[in-house]
């Protein structure tokens, strides 16, 4: 195993070369890649967390492969750094990374037979890949690393199949796309946006940019008196402007509270979809706010069984079982877990927070982070926001809670709102619910809109109805689509009870008035029975 | 269940006959019609921090 320091002296990996994987040579390593001094490498809260990260996968191996061109930093290498007096190298080392021991001889060998068992083993063992620039401070560009999945808990839904083709060879990954921010031609939320432009540009089919182009759109109506390069920062209203510049509109949410966070996360990561949070950080030792926040993509959540809802109201979400997310922060690393934090000693008096490693000294939190609000970027047609149906399903929860409640009726309902792709809802249906749900074929069947709002309605612990709406619909119609029910043996006769209430509700109130639940629900009954009901 | 079903629409029918349900039930979905309000104005992003500057 290769780990002579004679081999860094000539900084000279072409074509490749292989590493043993260990804290040394991977700081030696990065070194030679960079213009960082070795202080900086060693200090430098990225190459830690990459580091401790790809430690805990068992990492055995790095493969250096050089003078590799990457297309996200060639746009930014053209923009910038061409012009630049000084010569700075536009190519860049890729180091790959796997599980199994080998030295440089054995991919050598292997190369040279091209034994199909041994590339296969190689194959099942690569954990991903970083592209480091020959820079002097923010050199990790292209970062596409493997995620845990030892939990179900965790839930990464935006990831997707990177593919690398290295000496013949085709490597896969399941990531998303981190870098750190090049602060010469981009700003956090830059780099937060180009990894989840890096998802959202799979799903709804757009071109993805480099960090530079981003900043560039983004900037499109800045001020005159601010320089666009180099970028220092950007505001929600410029983060707009790039989501709709490359096809996309941003949905924007104020954070008002832990549950509507949660919830959105939850709603938009389920349909895949990332999103970026900006928040303000609090500082511990100065005891104030930091000036200027920070933006991160939200790519993922973990679900804690045990987790209570806080601020929540009447309406309890499975998605206020959230304890922590994950992001790509580029001052931290890709997939780190921001926890939500509810203890008013850590949290300084605030109702709430998300705990940050941004800053973090000797394992010791610096700062804690206060969410600002969210923007996601939708694919136009999406035009229902998960506003109104959190809204609508607020109401008819309420109005349920009160039946129960006057007919004092034990019952405890949780609901499940998440957008979702008509793919992926018939995909689940055929592959997970056929046995489960009632004329499963009357829904596969049915022409559904390309995206809705799944509502799941779970009573006692047990999903009673999926109620569908239609998510691309003009908001002032009548979005609910359909109800799946479930056949679970008190899923029938409830589904009755919620139909009979409806009508209640309906010769109660004035037409003016009605909920999307309620008018559908009160349809389902009969007609006539109804219309002498509400005459009478 | 069946029972149990039943037992259910005969509450729902002796409640509805109730006096006064109807007027308690619109004060319930006032109330309900106010706190969707409230969600809507919390979660509208604020002019304030749309150009709260993000650049660490």
């Amino acid at each position: 195993m290769f780990s002579s320091k004679a081999y860094f002296s000539d900084n000279n990996f072409s074509p490749f070369c292989v590493l043993e994987f260990n804290k040394e040579n991977f700081e030696t390593l990065l070194k030679c890649c960079t213009l960082a001094t070795q202080e900086r490498i060693s200090e430098k809260a990225q190459v830690t967390y990459i580091y401790e990260y790809l430690k805990t996968f068992g990492t055995a191996t790095i493969l250096i492969e050089s003078n590799y061109l990457d297309k996200a930093y060639l746009e930014d290498y053209s923009e910038y750094y061409v012009k630049c007096f000084k010569k700075y190298q536009r190519e860049v080392n890729r180091l790959h990374f796997f599980t199994q021991k080998f030295n440089k001889a054995d991919i050598k060998q292997l190369l040279n037979t091209g034994n199909i068992e041994e590339i296969d083993s190689l194959k099942s063992s690569y954990l991903g890949f970083t592209t480091i620039k020959k820079l002097p401070d923010c050199f990790v560009g292209n970062t596409c690393l493997k995620t845990f999945n030892d939990l179900d808990s965790r839930h990464y839904s935006t990831l997707r199949d990177y593919k690398e083709n290295l000496f013949g060879i085709d490597f896969s990954v399941k990531a998303l796309a981190f870098q750190e921010q090049d602060s010469t031609v981009s700003a956090c939320a830059t780099s937060s946006l180009w990894s989840i432009f890096n998802a959202t540009g799979k799903l709804f089919q757009h071109s993805i940019l480099s960090p530079v182009e981003i900043t560039k759109l983004a900037t499109e109506h800045a001020s005159v008196e601010t320089r666009i390069f180099p970028n220092k920062s950007l505001n929600f209203k410029m983060i707009a402007q790039a989501i709709k510049n490359i096809g996309l509109e941003p949905y924007k949410i104020q954070v008002a509270s832990s549950s509507i966070l949660k919830a959105s996360i939850y709603a938009y990561l389920k349909a895949k979809i990332p999103m970026l949070l900006g928040f303000g950080l609090y500082s511990y030792d100065a005891k104030s706010e930091l000036e200027i926040g920070h933006a991160v993509a939200c790519i993922g959540y973990n679900l804690d069984e045990k987790c209570k809802p806080i601020d929540s109201g009447s309406l309890k979400l499975c998605s206020d079982k959230i304890d922590k997310i994950y992001v790509h922060d580029d001052q931290v690393g890709p997939y780190a877990k921001m926890e939500f934090i509810y203890d008013k000693t850590e949290t300084c008096g605030y109702q709430w927070a998300l705990s940050t490693s941004y800053g973090l000294h000797n394992g010791k939190h610096q700062y804690i982070s206060l969410p600002w609000a969210l923007s996601i970027p939708l694919y136009r047609n999406i035009r229902i926001p998960f506003e109104n149906i959190y809204k609508e399903t607020n109401i008819f929860n309420r109005l349920l809670h009160y039946f129960t409640k006057q007919l004092n009726i034990g019952w405890e309902f949780e609901w499940d709102i998440y957008l979702n792709s008509a793919e992926q809802l018939k995909f689940n249906i055929l592959n997970k619910l056929v046995d489960k749900i009632e004329k499963p074929e009357e829904f596969l069947t049915n022409s559904i809109p390309s995206y809705i709002w799944c509502c799941e309605l779970i009573k006692d612990k047990e999903p009673i109805m999926n109620i569908v709406f239609d998510a691309t619909d003009i908001e002032h119609n009548l979005n609910l689509l359909q109800v799946i029910k479930y056949k679970e043996s008190s899923a029938g006769q409830f589904y009755n009870i919620i139909v009979n209430l409806s009508r209640r509700m309906y010769e109660m109130l004035p037409e003016t008035m009605y909920n999307q639940y309620v008018r559908w629900f009160s349809s389902q009954s009969d007609y006539s029975q109804q219309k002498s009901l509400i005459t009478r | 269940m069946n029972n149990c079903f039943e037992a259910y629409q005969a509450k729902i029918e002796s409640w509805s006959q109730k006096q006064g349900v109807r007027e308690d039930f619109k004060a319930e979905w006032y109330k309900a019609i106010d706190e969707s309000r409230t969600i809507s104005r919390e979660m509208t992003i604020s002019e304030s921090t749309l150009v709260k500057v993000i650049g660490l």
